[in-house]
C-alpha cells in the first residue's frame, strides 16, 4: 500500500513528468519536421547548383574552343606565326588548337577546350579563297598618305573608314579620318651596310681639299633608306652640314643627290658618338647597287668635324673618299680605311601630322592632331590628347594582293586571247565601242591602250589585262557583267589608270560586287610630272565624280582629285587633294574574285564535334 | 472510501481541460500549417527545377543545332507566331546534308531529324504554352531567336516562366 500511503506526492510527480513529456514531444515533432524540410529542399538545391556549375563549365569550355579557333584562323589569314598544336590558357581553362592540312588549299582547325574536365571541341574548315582582304578604307604602303584640306576618309552606313599606312600620314586643315588610324614603324639596321671600327681621324672641312667626305655602301635589301648614323665628333663649333645620299658614278659619288638631310652640329660633341641623320623623304635603294653617304661641309680651320675611319678597309664593298666640293666635276681622292657609318632601311618611324582622327590613332609620333579615341604614341606634340605609351609601335603590313596574284590574273586574261592594238573609243576591229554603245569583253589581253569615254560602256566578262594605259572619262563606264553576281571583277594595266570626270567604275549590280582596278606601273610617285605617268605624276589619277571602285597600285602613287568617291583604295602612296572623300564600304573587306589566286583564307564550314 | 473520492475530486477541472485543448489546438494548427507551407515550398522548388531542367534541355539542344546549321528553310518554318516551327538545313557528322526540325505537338516541343520523329525534348512534367521562332538576317549572317513560355504543374500548383535565346548560324559563311 505504499503507493497510496502518500497519494498526493505520487500524483504531483506524475503530473510533473507528464508536462515535461508533452513539451519534449512537441519540440521533437517540430525538430523532425524542420529536419525533413531542410534535408528535403537542400538536396534538390545542391543538385541544381551542381547542374548549373556543370552547365557554366561546359559553356566556358565551348567559348574557350571558339576563342582557340578564332585565334588560329586569324593567324593563318594574316600570315602570322602559329604553333601546332597551339595551347592557350583562358581564365581557368585551356584550349589546344591543332591545325591540319587537308590539301594545299584546305585546312582543318580543331580546338579542344577544357574547363574543369568539361571538354567541348570545335572544328573549323577553311579554304584558300579567291578573295582579297581589303580591310581598310585606305591601305597605304611605304610612300605614305598625304591629305589636303578637308580631305576625308569615312565609311558608309555607320561604318567607319579605317586607315593603315606603312609610311607617314600628313594631313592639313580639316583632314579627317573617321575610323582608326595606324601608321607602322619599320626601321631596321642593314648590318651588311655598315662600318663600325674606329682607328683614325678624318678631319672634315679643316683644310682643302679634305672638305666633303663620302663613304660608299651596298644595301642588302630593296627598301627605303630612312636613316644613316655617323660616328663623328667636332672641334670648335662648326655649322651644321648636309648629309647627301648619291648614286655611284664610276666608283665615286654622283654630283646630284637622291636624298638630303642635315647633320645637326648641336647633337655632336667633342668626343666620338653615333649621330643619327634621318631623311624626311626616305629614298628607295635597290639591293646590290652602290650608293654614297656624303657630308657636304664648309671650310674652317678651327671649327670642323672629325669622322672616324678604320685603318684597313674592313668593309668589303665600300670605300671612303674626299673632294673639295662634291657637287662639282672632278675626281675624288680615296682614303685608307672606311668611314664609320650605319644604315637603317624601312620607311622610318610612323608619324601622323595634322589629322582629325575620330577613332584611335596609333603611330610612333603624333603631332598637331585631334584624336577622338586614344592616342597610342611614343612622342607627340600639339595634340588634344597626351600619348598613351602602353603599346609598341605597329609593324608594317603587307599589301592585300601579292605580285603572284597579279601575275595569275595576267595569265588568266591572256588565256582568253590577245587583242593586238587599242580598245574602246577608237579600238581595232573587234574591240571598238560605238558611240553610246556597249562592248562585252574578257578574259582578254589588250596590247595597246584602253579608252572609254562619252557614254560608252565596257562590260567585263572576265579579267582584262591592258599592257598600255587605261583612260575612262565623261560618263564612260567600265563594269562587271551581271553574271559575276556577288563576285568582283578585275582590270589590270601595266601602264597608268586615268579616271577623268564622271567616270563610272561599277560592280555587277549585286551587293558585294566591285571592280578592282590595278595599275602595276612603277615610280610614279608625285612631284614633277614625268612622261609615262598619269596626271599628278601618279600611277592612278582619279578625278571628279568618280563612283564605286577599288583601286590598287602596288608601286606608285594614287592621286585623288575633288569629289572622287571610292569604295577602298590601296596604294604605295596616296595623295588626297582638297575636299576628296573615300567612302569605305564594309563589304569590300571580303571581296571575292571569280578568277585568280586567293588573297586570303575563308571559312568553308564550322562544326561542334565530339 | 474517502481517499478515492478525494482523488477523483482532484481530476482535471473544466477550465484546465479547456486550456489544454486550446493549447493543443493551437499547437496542432501551427504544426499542420508549417508542414503544409513546407510541402508547398518544396513542391514549388521541384516545379522550378522541372521548369529549369526542361528549358535547359530544350534551349541547349536548339542552340547547338542552330549553330551547326548552314541555312534555315524559311518555306518549311513558321516564324513570328505561336506555335512556331523551325526547319534547319544542316550536315550530320558524316558531312551529308540533312534537316532538323523543331515543332510543337501535344504542348511539347518535339524534334525531327532527317524527317524521322525523335520525340519530345522537354520533360513530361512541363508543357509549352507558347513557342515562337524569329529569324534575323543580313546579307552575310542569319540568326534565330527562340521564345518559349513553359509551364509545369505539380500537386495543383502551376508555374509559368518565359525563356529566350538568340543564336547565330555558324555552319555557313
Amino acid at each position: 500500500m505504499n503507493f497510496i500511503h502518500n497519494p498526493q506526492s505520487v500524483k504531483s510527480s506524475n503530473r510533473k513528468s507528464n508536462r515535461g513529456a508533452a513539451l519534449t514531444l512537441t519540440v521533437l515533432l517540430f525538430l523532425f519536421i524542420s529536419l525533413a524540410v531542410v534535408l528535403g529542399s537542400a538536396s534538390p538545391v545542391l543538385r541544381d547548383l551542381k547542374n548549373a556549375q556543370a552547365l557554366i563549365k561546359s559553356k566556358s569550355s565551348y567559348y574557350t574552343s571558339e576563342a582557340g579557333t578564332e585565334d588560329a584562323f586569324y593567324r593563318i589569314k594574316k600570315g602570322k606565326q602559329l604553333s601546332n598544336p597551339e595551347v592557350l590558357s583562358l581564365n581557368s581553362g585551356t584550349v589546344s588548337v591543332a591545325t591540319t592540312d587537308v590539301s594545299g588549299t584546305e585546312k582543318d582547325i580543331i580546338a579542344s577546350g577544357d574547363v574543369g574536365t568539361n571538354d567541348r571541341n570545335v572544328k573549323l574548315t577553311i579554304l584558300a579563297g579567291v578573295g582579297a582582304d581589303f580591310a581598310y578604307g585606305a591601305q597605304v604602303g611605304d610612300g605614305g598618305l598625304v591629305m589636303g584640306n578637308n580631305a576625308k576618309i569615312k565609311g558608309t552606313g555607320g561604318a567607319v573608314g579605317n586607315v593603315f599606312s606603312n609610311g607617314p600620314i600628313t594631313g592639313a586643315s580639316g583632314a579627317t579620318i573617321t575610323g582608326d588610324t595606324t601608321v607602322a614603324t619599320s626601321l631596321n639596321e642593314d648590318v651588311q651596310a655598315r662600318s663600325v671600327v674606329c682607328n683614325a681621324d678624318q678631319l672634315v672641312g679643316k683644310t682643302s681639299p679634305q672638305i666633303d667626305f663620302g663613304q660608299s655602301f651596298v644595301p642588302s635589301d630593296t627598301l627605303p633608306l630612312s636613316r644613316v648614323s655617323l660616328y663623328v665628333k667636332k672641334v670648335g663649333s662648326p655649322s651644321s652640314p648636309s648629309v647627301k645620299i648619291t648614286q655611284d658614278n664610276a666608283g665615286s659619288p654622283k654630283t646630284t643627290s637622291v636624298a638630303s638631310a642635315t647633320l645637326l652640329s648641336g647633337n655632336v660633341t667633342t668626343s666620338y658618338g653615333w649621330i643619327d641623320v634621318s631623311f624626311a623623304t626616305p629614298v628607295n635603294l635597290v639591293a646590290g647597287d652602290t650608293y654614297w653617304i656624303v657630308i657636304d661641309a664648309g671650310t674652317n680651320a678651327s671649327n670642323y668635324f672629325v669622322w672616324c675611319s678604320d685603318s684597313n678597309n674592313g668593309l668589303g664593298n665600300g670605300v671612303g673618299k674626299y673632294k673639295s666640293s662634291w657637287s662639282t666635276s672632278g675626281s675624288w681622292t680615296q682614303i685608307t680605311g672606311d668611314l664609320a657609318f650605319k644604315t637603317y632601311l624601312g620607311s622610318g618611324t610612323g608619324t601622323i601630322t595634322q589629322v582629325a582622327v575620330s577613332g584611335n590613332a596609333k603611330a610612333n609620333t603624333i603631332n598637331s592632331s585631334t584624336i577622338g579615341g586614344t592616342a597610342y604614341c611614343q612622342t607627340g606634340s600639339g595634340n588634344n590628347k597626351t600619348c598613351d605609351t602602353s603599346q609598341a609601335d605597329p609593324s608594317p603590313m603587307n599589301m592585300p594582293l601579292s605580285d603572284a596574284n597579279i601575275e595569275q590574273w595576267r595569265t588568266d586574261a591572256t588565256a582568253g586571247g590577245t587583242i593586238t592594238g587599242n580598245c574602246g573609243d577608237s579600238g581595232v576591229a573587234g574591240c571598238v565601242i560605238s558611240s553610246s554603245g556597249t562592248l562585252s569583253l574578257g578574259p582578254k589581253k589588250i596590247t595597246g591602250n584602253l579608252t572609254v569615254t562619252n557614254g560608252r560602256t565596257l562590260k567585263l566578262t572576265g579579267v582584262i589585262y591592258v599592257v598600255g594605259n587605261i583612260s575612262i572619262s565623261n560618263n564612260g563606264t567600265v563594269r562587271c557583267d551581271t553574271s559575276f553576281g556577288a563576285d568582283s571583277c578585275v582590270i589590270i594595266a601595266d601602264g597608268w589608270i586615268d579616271a577623268g570626270n564622271n567616270a563610272n567604275f561599277l560592280g555587277s549590280g549585286t551587293a558585294g560586287s566591285y571592280i578592282l582596278s590595278v595599275s602595276t606601273i612603277e615610280g610614279c610617285n608625285g612631284g614633277t610630272q614625268t612622261a609615262g605617268c598619269a596626271s599628278g605624276n601618279s600611277g592612278a589619277n582619279l578625278a571628279n565624280n568618280l563612283t564605286g571602285a577599288v583601286f590598287y597600285t602596288s608601286k606608285s602613287m594614287i592621286n585623288m582629285a575633288n569629289n572622287a568617291e571610292l569604295k577602298a583604295v590601296v596604294g604605295y602612296k596616296l595623295n588626297l587633294s582638297n575636299n576628296t572623300e573615300i567612302e569605305y564600304e564594309q563589304g569590300v573587306a571580303d571581296a571575292n574574285f571569280s578568277s585568280g589566286p586567293g588573297g586570303g583564307w575563308n571559312v568553308k564550314s564550322w562544326k561542334e564535334v565530339q | 472510501m474517502p481517499s478515492l473520492s478525494s482523488i477523483r475530486s482532484r481530476g482535471f477541472t473544466l477550465v484546465e481541460m479547456i486550456v489544454y485543448s486550446a493549447i493543443l489546438g493551437v499547437v496542432a494548427v501551427l504544426a499542420t500549417n508549417a508542414t503544409l507551407a513546407m510541402t508547398r515550398a518544396f513542391t514549388d522548388l521541384r516545379i522550378s527545377r522541372d521548369l529549369n531542367s526542361s528549358a535547359t534541355a530544350l534551349f541547349e539542344r536548339i542552340t547547338r543545332d542552330v549553330r551547326g546549321a548552314y541555312d534555315v528553310d524559311a518555306a518549311q518554318s513558321t516564324f513570328d507566331t505561336n506555335p512556331g516551327r523551325l526547319m534547319l538545313s544542316t550536315k550530320d557528322s558524316a558531312g551529308t546534308s540533312t534537316t532538323i526540325e523543331f515543332y510543337v505537338t501535344g504542348n511539347r516541343v518535339n524534334i525531327r531529324e532527317g524527317g524521322a520523329d525523335q520525340g519530345s525534348i522537354m520533360t513530361t512534367s512541363t508543357s509549352v504554352s507558347s513557342f515562337i521562332v524569329r529569324q534575323l538576317s543580313n546579307t552575310n549572317t542569319k540568326a534565330i531567336k527562340v521564345e518559349a513560355i513553359i509551364s509545369a504543374t505539380r500537386g495543383g500548383i502551376t508555374k509559368t516562366r518565359n525563356f529566350y535565346t538568340t543564336v547565330v548560324l555558324r555552319g555557313t559563311y
